[in-house]
């Protein structure tokens, strides 16, 4: 095997990305040529030096810089977090249509929003509003509508029908003997041949003709105006629940931004804080500490020194007094002896 | 949350988690500052490519596919950021000051005597090598990343990335001749 061979398999062994089998080769090139081993021995070297190289440290505002930068993280659609609640997500549905290169300045933009981050489809709610009080409106006109028909008042459909069909009114007048005059009966012949069979018929299919007929029309009116009513009051309160659940998480997004910008940022902030309340504490306890210190061992060193100086003093002087007193009482006595002699 | 697999933030933070998303900041800011250092050489620029890369991650979080490791995922964006901005620049900025790249002649073996001195020293060696030797290198020893993974960060097939190594260390070998000494 050539030289450069065995150093590629010698890597490959080292990276741990040799096969069993390449392995064992290596294994018995090394136990036959001592030369390889001592090579082999400093590849080793330097593969250990080198997964031991020293790391370097980022600077410590990086997380909160990125936190602080990012608008939003993606969301799926309707998931709990998702900036965009169905209802805002309607309303602000152009923006999707907004080109890949200009997708950067929108978030740049949101960039700029407080930690909600939802500021910008909050700022859409003016037209929700008034959506919802065309909404409400229309809705409580369909109430009037339906509470009307219930209670029957103004008289519907059925009823107007139902007198428009007065066989009673013409028949019961034609029956009483003022009206049967003799001579005049060519005069109302018609009247006097209907049968009263026949208007009780004509009376019977009258009032079923008026009833099926009020009852479509006052059944197709109920649907329609239900239709709308119930369209609107679904509308509304979709809208309600809607703007609801997305300011709910909107705010759940935004406060959880907001913790963890809030904590990288404070523990930056804690940190240098800390470091300068320490220094600053620890300077002033030393200089006290310090002063102290130094008031109390300079007292007692005066004290010992003037002590032990007084002492010395004291000693010297008497003794010095002493010797003069004995030398002058001595001298005295003398010339007293003397001139006693004399 | 710290304890999360890198699959489990990163599905919550594609349901608009950002708490998820501030865990796997923390997790890899280091690991990406360092990448982005070894291919810059500068402290500043590497600060810039790190935040930009966790930018484009939140960006194309959905394109992530999940059968990939997240982390080899980030450490393509981060060494392609990297290797853009050198690109941006022109040239290679001045390495900085805190590097110290020692002659390999000259010096006295005692002084490389211990084993941290010898990574130290390195490292300084590396880091004055061009950019492609001290990427792929930066790659395989420092992240420790496998010839696979290497490869599909630098678009490359798995014997390639294996001969760019191969010719990588040849050269800083050659760069550390009292490398005998350490030998066990």
């Amino acid at each position: 095997m050539s030289a450069t061979a065995a150093t590629r398999l010698m890597h490959a062994v080292l990276d741990g990305e040799a096969t069993p089998a390449e392995a064992r080769e290596l294994e018995g090139l090394l136990e036959a040529d001592p030369a390889l081993r001592e090579r082999f021995g400093e590849w080793r070297t330097m593969f250990d030096a080198m997964q031991r190289m020293p790391q370097a440290y980022p600077p410590e505002g990086l997380v909160a810089a990125v936190m602080a930068n990012i608008p939003h993280v993606p969301a799926a659609p309707g998931s709990q977090l998702s900036p965009h609640s169905r209802v805002i997500g309607v309303i602000s549905e152009p923006h999707r249509a907004i080109p890949a290169t200009s997708a950067s300045i929108l978030r740049s933009s949101r960039a700029m929003a407080p930690p909600g981050g939802m500021m910008s489809d909050q700022q859409e709610l003016p037209s929700s509003k008034r959506k919802i009080w065309i909404g409400a409106g229309v809705a409580a006109i369909a109430v009037i509508v339906v509470g009307g028909y219930a209670l029957d008042a103004p008289p519907g459909s059925k009823d107007a029908v139902g007198t428009i069909v007065p066989a009673q009114r013409f028949v019961a007048p034609q029956n009483t003997a003022v009206d049967v005059q003799p001579g005049q009966q060519q005069a109302r012949p018609r009247i006097e041949s209907i049968p009263a069979t026949e208007v009780a018929a004509g009376q019977a299919a009258g009032q079923a003709a008026g009833q099926a007929s009020g009852q479509a029309a006052g059944q197709a009116a109920g649907q329609a105006s239900g239709q709308a009513a119930g369209q609107a009051s679904g509308q509304a309160s979709g809208q309600a629940a809607g703007q609801a659940a997305g300011q709910a998480s909107g705010q759940a997004a935004g406060q959880a931004a907001g913790q963890a910008s809030g904590q990288a940022s404070g523990q930056a902030a804690g940190q240098a804080a800390g470091q300068a309340a320490g220094q600053a504490a620890g300077q002033v306890a030393g200089q006290a500490a310090g002063q102290a210190a130094g008031q109390a061992a300079g007292q007692a060193a005066g004290q010992a020194a003037g002590q032990a100086a007084g002492q010395a003093a004291g000693q010297a002087a008497g003794q010095a007094s002493g010797k003069a007193a004995g030398q002058a009482a001595s001298q005295a006595a003398g010339q007293a002896a003397a001139m006693a002699k004399k | 949350m710290d304890s999360e697999t890198d699959a489990v933030l990163v599905e919550r933070c594609r349901s608009g988690d950002r708490e998820a998303f501030a865990t796997l900041v923390v997790r890899y800011q280091r690991p990406i500052y360092n990448a982005a250092w070894w291919v810059l050489r500068n402290a500043e620029d590497a600060n810039d490519v790190a935040q930009s890369v966790f930018l484009k991650v939140a960006e194309r979080l959905d394109d992530y596919d999940p059968q990939y490791r997240f982390f080899s995922w980030i450490y393509r964006i981060a060494v392609n950021e990297s290797l853009s901005m050198l690109r941006r620049n022109g040239h290679e900025e001045p390495l900085d000051d805190e590097i110290d790249v020692a002659g390999p002649e000259g010096d006295d073996p005692e002084r490389h005597a211990s084993d941290a001195e010898l990574s130290a020293r390195i490292r300084s060696v590396v880091m004055g090598m061009a950019t492609n030797d001290r990427t792929v290198l930066m790659l395989r020893h420092f992240s420790e990343l496998s010839y696979l993974e290497i490869g599909q960060i630098l678009d490359l097939d798995e014997k390639t990335v294996k001969s760019r190594l191969f010719e990588a260390r040849q050269r800083l070998r050659s760069l550390l001749p009292d490398l005998r000494g350490h030998s066990r």
